[in-house]
């Protein structure tokens, strides 16, 4: 990349910084995070990952068609994943839905079968060793050496890292607040205290991008608390977290972004608001006469079906339905020329939960 | 392929493993000390019919066991160095790491050895010292016999790891892998050796080769000291290669 091609890119994301701003309402969303978060086509052809200025220096994690069979089951399917750098990003499906083949694709545990895939800006086909440098994760599970105490696990790992990783090892216990227990043997750690060994372990890398494929299993809600603030804490250093999770609610309050897969492949991805914003909108009004205003209502356009939920109408928008305040403003008319008098006119918002279980398929369905 | 940082982990992981290393000095020196206490007692009993416990031929007899017991217990020490990664499930973040697998496999054998090669030495040592103190007025062994027989031990561990690394990567199992070679050490190559038809064909059983390294005077065995090494590293090469290739070639 030249000087000048180097200003454009940086002039873009920094433009794309500021855009972020000025929509911000609360800490999570004032956190710079890097661009190319707008929700995407999946069908859309798959780039060069090289020919993409943002794989230089842009995206913690880029995939470009990437696929894996095995043998006649194709367990991922032309996958594009892009996880801009400096954020939280949730990685969210079903159980089978190829969330954890994914992550071992990225870590070099299992080869592709097709398609390319760039950490960090590195290539890791052929290159998995600088890609991976700084990079920490927990696939499934922490698992250690049950008869070595959690600092000579630390030990054992920092063995494979760069010789720097030995001096982290005592900051990395602290942080996770295992250092009063790090003498003792692993086997009598308990699952929560493995989890934060795990975390250690990951940061041992002095990583800039943390996987962590499930870390709020067996968690109890304290554990997530504290597991919640670390990443926090982990994004506002710069780092980049991808984590997977069944957890939505947990992925709604932790992540800035998310995609979503589903039957192996990313059936949505982008910034969390513009995911719930994108997915079935509905309006809920409470008013004296419901019959009537349902009957009333049906027949405007843009509403695809009303329907009585716990005492309230609720209208079930068509997805060509126009804006919100738009399709507000004509209810509230038809209802008032009508006689019917309104309490409570509220636009439905969608959790990433529903919005996944509209986008994704159960495994029972599938079959 | 050797990272020392790597070898040093690896022998942390199995000097943490208490109840293997007393199995393995059980094994080997407690069977050495077995062997001339049990001795020492009977020439106390009846000199007349008893032989002293030390001199040449206890030593000869004492170090064939201590070479059996070498392969038993490098057997475990090598399996549980291949195998523990994998079935503790951190191979998985290791190979994460990026570091080449090959580097961490072939840290393995180095690491197995930092743990068998110091007790072989220390139970070899152990029966020279008894057979020399013991000898009462018999035949003592020589230097020249005491370095052979060390050099038999030494390479019965050392082989018997290797080969252990090797097999337990390639498929997984600790257990699997100290059963087969078990069975391979005290039943098959003893049955192979003594059949006749098989004829030049027996110098590649390893223990025949280790006998030849370890005691050049033995009448029964017609093998050049250049073959019986060459058949020892070529058995811990072919172990090592296989455990090598699934090592690189396992999805995890």
């Amino acid at each position: 990349m030249d000087a000048i091609d180097a200003l454009i890119v940086r002039s873009e994301a920094d433009l794309r910084w500021l855009d972020l701003y000025e929509g911000a309402t609360d800490d999570k969303e004032k956190r710079p995070m890097n661009p190319v978060l707008e929700l995407h086509d999946v069908s859309r052809p798959n780039d060069d990952v090289s020919a993409d200025p943002l794989a230089r220096d842009g995206l913690a994690v880029q995939t470009r068609a990437l696929g894996k069979r095995f043998g006649t089951r194709a367990a991922l399917h032309n996958v594009d994943l892009d996880v801009p750098r400096g954020c939280a990003f949730g990685f969210l499906g079903p159980n089978g839905a190829g969330k954890t083949t994914l992550i071992r694709l990225l870590l070099g545990l299992a080869e592709p079968t097709s398609g390319r895939i760039r950490l960090l800006g590195h290539d890791l086909r052929g290159g998995a060793a600088v890609a991976l440098a700084r990079v920490g994760a927990i696939i499934e599970e922490p698992r250690f050496h049950p008869h070595l105490s959690g600092r000579e696990n630390l030990l054992v790992h920092a063995a494979a890292r760069e010789p720097a990783a030995y001096g982290r090892i005592d900051g990395a216990l602290a942080r996770v607040g295992l250092a009063a227990r790090a003498d003792e043997r692993v086997k009598a750690y308990s699952l929560g205290m493995r989890q934060r060994l795990g975390i250690a372990r990951c940061l041992l890398a002095d990583p800039k991008l943390l996987i962590l494929d499930e870390p709020m299993n067996g968690l109890d809600p304290a554990g997530i608390g504290e597991l919640r603030e670390l990443i926090a804490a982990l994004v506002a250093e710069g780092r980049t977290v991808l984590l997977s999770s069944h957890l939505l609610d947990e992925v709604e309050r932790t992540c800035d972004a998310a995609a979503i897969v589903d039957d192996g492949k990313v059936i949505a991805q982008g910034k969390i608001g513009d995911l719930t914003g994108g997915g079935p909108r509905a309006i809920d009004i409470t008013c004296d006469d419901r019959v009537r205003a349902a009957s009333l209502l049906a027949a405007v356009p843009g509403i695809a079906r009303a329907t009585d939920r716990d005492g309230d109408l609720r209208l079930e928008l068509r997805p060509e339905a126009p804006a919100d305040n738009e399709i507000v403003t004509e209810l509230l008319r038809r209802l008032l020329d009508n006689g019917i008098a309104i309490e409570r006119v509220s636009p439905v918002a969608v959790s990433l939960e529903q919005l996944f279980l509209t986008m994704t398929t159960r495994l029972e369905d599938r079959a | 392929m050797f990272d020392l940082r790597l070898i040093r982990a690896d022998a942390l992981k199995l000097r943490r493993r208490r109840g293997m290393l007393a199995l393995c000095v059980v094994l080997t020196l407690g069977v050495v000390a077995l062997i001339f206490t049990a001795a020492g007692i009977q020439h106390a009993t009846d000199p007349s019919q008893r032989l002293p416990a030390g001199g040449l031929m206890a030593y000869r007899d004492a170090m064939f066991v201590l070479t059996m017991m070498m392969l038993v217990a490098g057997a475990i020490v090598g399996a549980t160095a291949g195998a523990q990664d994998l079935e503790s499930g951190v191979f998985r973040d290791l190979a994460a790491t990026g570091r080449s697998r090959l580097a961490l496999f072939g840290a393995r054998v180095p690491g197995a050895w930092t743990i068998v090669l110091p007790i072989a030495v220390l139970a070899s040592t152990a029966a020279a010292v008894a057979s020399l103190a013991l000898a009462a007025g018999l035949p003592a062994p020589d230097a020249g016999t005491i370095f052979a027989a060390t050099a038999g031990v030494l390479a019965a561990g050392a082989l018997s790891a290797t080969v252990a690394v090797g097999l337990a990567a390639l498929t997984g199992s600790k257990a699997a892998v100290i059963a087969t070679m078990l069975a391979f050490t005290l039943a098959i190559a003893p049955l192979l050796s003594n059949i006749g038809f098989l004829g030049d064909a027996r110098q590649a059983i390893p223990t025949n080769a280790l006998a030849r390294i370890g005691d050049p005077s033995n009448p029964n065995l017609q093998m050049g000291l250049i073959t019986a090494i060459v058949v020892v590293v070529a058995w811990a090469a072919a172990a090592f290669a296989a455990g090598a290739w699934r090592t690189r070639s396992r999805e995890i």
